[in-house]
């Protein structure tokens, strides 16, 4: 009696966690995801940034550090000034630093780089606009999210994310005209107030 | 009287049914043109069209000018959404059109020279590369290698820096343009926003004034409308009790309204709007004419009543044809509109003389002071020679007299300019240059002449000539091929693929002044040079004299120009006018006291609006003029009519009720708000004032041949 005891507790485990991590894999869905991420008011990663371009000798890499916090998100390359920008109501990013630089790109093109900026922190959001303009698409553990339209107005051609079985973030890579930009995570953090 | 009674109901039943068919084609062909500011431009079409080729098409139209005083994000998010809540999106016309930075490096010889030595530096290649770094880790950033490829010394970034850079011109605002038509209530709802955060921004927009001035005339049009109704009513109900000659009036001014529409539909096509708004006036002209011709006898052997007539309205025709000779396109329709509608009038009002005949008027025995013939000369030579002697205001309209803002505004709006001080648009002016002549040594002799602001930015403040050049490409072209060596070599080390033409050669060449104006309309948002009517160059002009020929190109001086232009071209006709009305009034009144007499109230009227200009300090704008038109025909009027029926009792109650109507809607009107209805009724006031008083309390010495009736 008690070796069946044994034997059913060894059995029982490894048959719970296979049970547990099947209900998980199947479980990420765009709807997992969405709510997994929806109304974060804090997130903090590091990533490995490596970019790729024909205009590039070699892939680019560097560490980022991403921080989203009530509404500011802070994206800095290591060694470089920290680009900071916040986020109002309406979803419209104001850039606290880098104005002189900013006030050169010609009005359409920065029009373009405010949606860009905007989407991120869609994306990071899950927020519900996400979806009028963007196709979401799930394979497996690869969500892509691409324009429905050219006139979309963003930068890029699409944005490419890998979760982890758990919902956490793994990379995302942006793909644009010109070039591929990879972050892969090293840790990740998020909270909801 | 059955009879009678017939013939009337049908003369009133042809009178409305034609009225109505006419009204109604009018009506279906009326075309409205609310295009006021073309119609001004109209008088000067050459200048027109340089002013439109530089000026660049409605630069300050419909936009809002805001400078924030700090960097505040969060006033900035709210401000942008309240600008788009009321239909403005932010716009850069500074923004540099460069479509091939490649281009600019054909102003490389013209740079100043600390500015080249700094381009050239290491120094410069790091802050290139620093800038290169942080931007090419962003997703996208690699565009900028390919900016880069055409503009290794990040031209197009250093060039707008230095045009906008100290003793240039200042950082522009934040610049707010409106698509549509204007939403009164939500552009009240942002001024109101901007009002309270007034310690955070400063602001000029032209919507804001169009607003206040909106809110002006809505409070005129309330209160003087109102007043003006129930005095003229009250004036009425005393000097004449008989309401028909109400009935006439209203009715014969609906006639005259649509025929002097037709008349003026026929010859133009399309109406302004303003002169539209102008038919409104046509009651008052209206309400001289009947009074003058009801209750008349045409059979009465006294024919001194008609050749008063004759007199008053021969006076007010000839005021209009003169004003078919104006240079403005509006004024010439205002003028054939007026004169269809005195025609259209006189006609309504002939087809119902019997029952005018029967109309009565309250007569009035005012005491008169008589000259004698001596008196009457002297008088009329020393106001004639006061009028001469006397300072006389300047023909010169000001824009701000045509526009309501209440003192916060123009607070406001003073201390935007003085935020922005060096962006100064009001001494650009467009030069003519003789034929073939060379921009630059035009410019040159200018500046060599002071007529040049030296504090402003000119691209030809930097131009050399070709020699120069050549100077200055051989001494710099060793050091910009290096310098692009080192550059393409600093960028490989740091991963990036970038090949040159390593060359000056291929880069910088010399260039003429022509096409380095050329150049210089790719970067700022003016056009300098144009040869579309004419060589015309754009300069800012130092304070002083004008220079021949200059055109303003600051939308106020350009149209206060043409305004000014305007109302020295209205003036002159007026002149004109008034020397045919006295020719007019020889055959009439025959003999030169009595046409002394007649023009002597208008005279003085004229010299009391002289002194008064003078003392107020204010300048003849051609609101003045307009309203000078109408005392000069009131004023012949009512000395026309007393003059030929020697102050008649009856006639001087014709005037005294005529004057008092007039003298109470244009009364009213000095208590508008909006200044073009108050300059408007001080000048008519005033004139009129003085012009009844003296027709009715001066008359020549009772005619013995005169037969009492």
């Amino acid at each position: 009696m008690r070796l069946i005891k044994i034997y059913s507790v060894f059995l029982l485990v490894p048959l719970s966690l296979c049970l547990s991590l099947m209900a998980r894999a199947e479980a990420l869905t765009v709807e997992v995801i969405k709510k997994h991420y929806r109304g974060i008011d804090q997130m903090q990663g590091e990533a490995e940034q490596v970019k790729t371009s024909p205009l590039l000798l070699r892939p680019l890499k560097s560490n980022v550090s991403l921080r989203f916090d009530k509404g500011l998100l802070t994206w800095q390359v290591e060694g470089q000034e920290a680009w900071q920008i916040r986020f109002g109501g309406d979803g419209k990013p104001v850039f606290l630093n880098g104005g002189k630089t900013l006030a050169q790109i010609p009005a359409n093109a920065r029009d373009k780089l405010d949606r860009t900026v905007g989407l991120v922190r869609n994306i990071l959001t899950m927020d519900p606009k996400l979806e009028k303009d963007f196709n979401l698409k799930l394979d497996k553990e690869f969500l892509t999210i691409v324009p429905k339209s050219e006139k979309s107005g963003v930068f890029f051609k699409s944005i490419g994310i890998q979760f982890k079985p758990n919902a956490d973030l793994q990379s995302i890579s942006f793909k644009t005209e010109e070039d591929e930009t990879k972050l892969v995570f090293k840790s990740i953090k998020i909270k909801r107030l | 009287m059955m009879k009678n009674n017939q013939s009337f109901v049908i003369r009133c039943l042809i009178a409305v049914t034609v009225t109505i068919a006419l009204g109604f084609y009018a009506w279906k062909h009326l075309r409205i043109e609310q295009d006021v500011v073309a119609s001004i431009e109209k008088s000067r079409p050459e200048e027109a069209a340089i002013f439109h080729k530089l000026q660049g098409s409605g630069f300050f139209q419909n936009q809002i000018f805001i400078r924030m005083k700090n960097d505040d994000p969060g006033l900035y998010q709210e401000l942008v959404k309240k600008l788009g809540d009321t239909g403005y999106q932010l716009t850069s016309p500074f923004e540099p059109k460069i479509e091939n930075p490649r281009e600019l490096y054909a102003l490389i010889p013209f740079l100043p020279e600390e500015v080249l030595t700094r381009l050239l530096s290491d120094a410069h290649q790091e802050e290139t590369l620093k800038e290169l770094r942080s931007l090419i880790a962003a997703p996208g950033g690699i565009g900028m290698v390919k900016l880069l490829k055409d503009d290794p010394l990040l031209l197009s970034m250093e060039i707008p820096r230095l045009i906008q850079g100290p003793g240039t011109v200042s950082q522009p605002p934040l610049i707010a343009k409106r698509d549509g038509d204007i939403d009164w209530e939500k552009t009240r709802a942002l001024y109101a926003f901007i009002k309270s955060h007034d310690r955070d921004l400063s602001f000029v927009g032209g919507d804001f004034f169009a607003l206040e001035n909106y809110d002006a005339v809505h409070h005129d049009i309330m209160i003087c409308s109102i007043l003006s109704l129930v005095l003229s009513l009250i004036v009425f109900r005393y000097f004449c009790k008989q309401w028909s000659l109400l009935a006439f009036l209203i009715c014969g001014t609906a006639v005259s309204s649509v025929i002097g529409l037709l008349v003026a539909e026929s010859v133009d096509g399309a109406l302004y709007g303003l002169v539209l708004a102008f038919t409104s006036t046509f009651v008052s002209f209206n309400n001289e004419t009947l009074v003058h011709l009801a209750g008349l006898d045409l059979k009465h052997r006294d024919k001194r009543p008609l050749v008063g007539i004759f007199s008053a309205l021969g006076t007010t025709v000839i005021g209009f044809l003169v004003l078919l000779f104006s240079s403005s396109h509006m004024t010439r329709q205002l003028a054939l509109l007026s004169l269809g509608s005195l025609v259209g009038f006189i006609l309504f009002l002939l087809l119902f003389m019997d029952k005018l005949k029967e109309l009565q008027f309250r007569s009035v025995n005012l005491p008169q002071w008589v000259w004698n013939r001596r008196a009457l000369g002297l008088g009329f030579a020393l106001v004639f020679a006061l009028i001469c002697i006397l300072p006389k205001p300047d023909y010169k309209t000001n824009l701000e007299e045509f526009r309501f803002a209440t003192p916060y505004l123009e607070a406001q709006t003073e201390i935007f300019s003085k935020t922005v001080s060096s962006f100064s648009f009001e001494a650009m002016h467009a030069v003519p240059l003789k034929p073939g002549e060379d921009p630059a040594i035009a410019y040159r002799q200018y500046r060599e002449q002071k007529r040049i602001a030296a504090d402003v930015f000119h691209p030809l403040n930097w131009y050399r000539d070709k020699t120069e050049q050549n100077l200055r490409l051989v001494e710099y072209r060793n050091a910009f091929s290096e310098r692009l060596k080192r550059l393409q070599t600093a960028f490989q080390n740091e991963g990036i693929r970038i090949e040159w033409d390593t060359q000056a050669g291929a880069w910088i060449k010399s260039v003429d002044s022509v096409s380095y104006l050329a150049l210089w309309e790719k970067i700022w948002p003016l056009p300098w040079y144009s040869t579309s009517k004419g060589q015309y160059l754009l300069i800012f002009a130092a304070p002083g004299p004008s220079i021949d020929g200059a055109i303003p190109m600051h939308p106020k001086a350009f149209y206060e120009f043409v305004l000014s232009d305007l109302t020295r071209n209205l003036g002159t006709l007026f002149l004109v006018g008034l020397v045919a009305m006295l020719l007019y009034l020889v055959p009439w009144q025959k003999r030169w006291d009595k046409i002394a007499l007649i023009f002597l109230p208008l005279l003085i009227a004229t010299l009391g609006l002289q002194i008064f200009f003078h003392l107020t300090h204010r300048n003849i704008t051609i609101v003045h003029v307009m309203g000078l038109a109408l005392v000069i025909s009131v004023a012949l009027d009512y000395a026309s009519i007393l003059v030929s029926t020697d102050h008649d009792p009856r006639d001087q109650g014709k005037v005294v009720l005529t004057g008092g109507l007039t003298l109470v809607s244009f009364g009213s009107l000095l208590l508008a708000q909006h200044p073009v209805l108050k300059e408007l009724a001080i000048v008519v006031f005033i004139g009129t004032l003085v012009a009844f008083v003296m027709a009715l309390f001066t008359r020549m010495p009772a005619n013995p041949d005169r037969s009492d009736s």
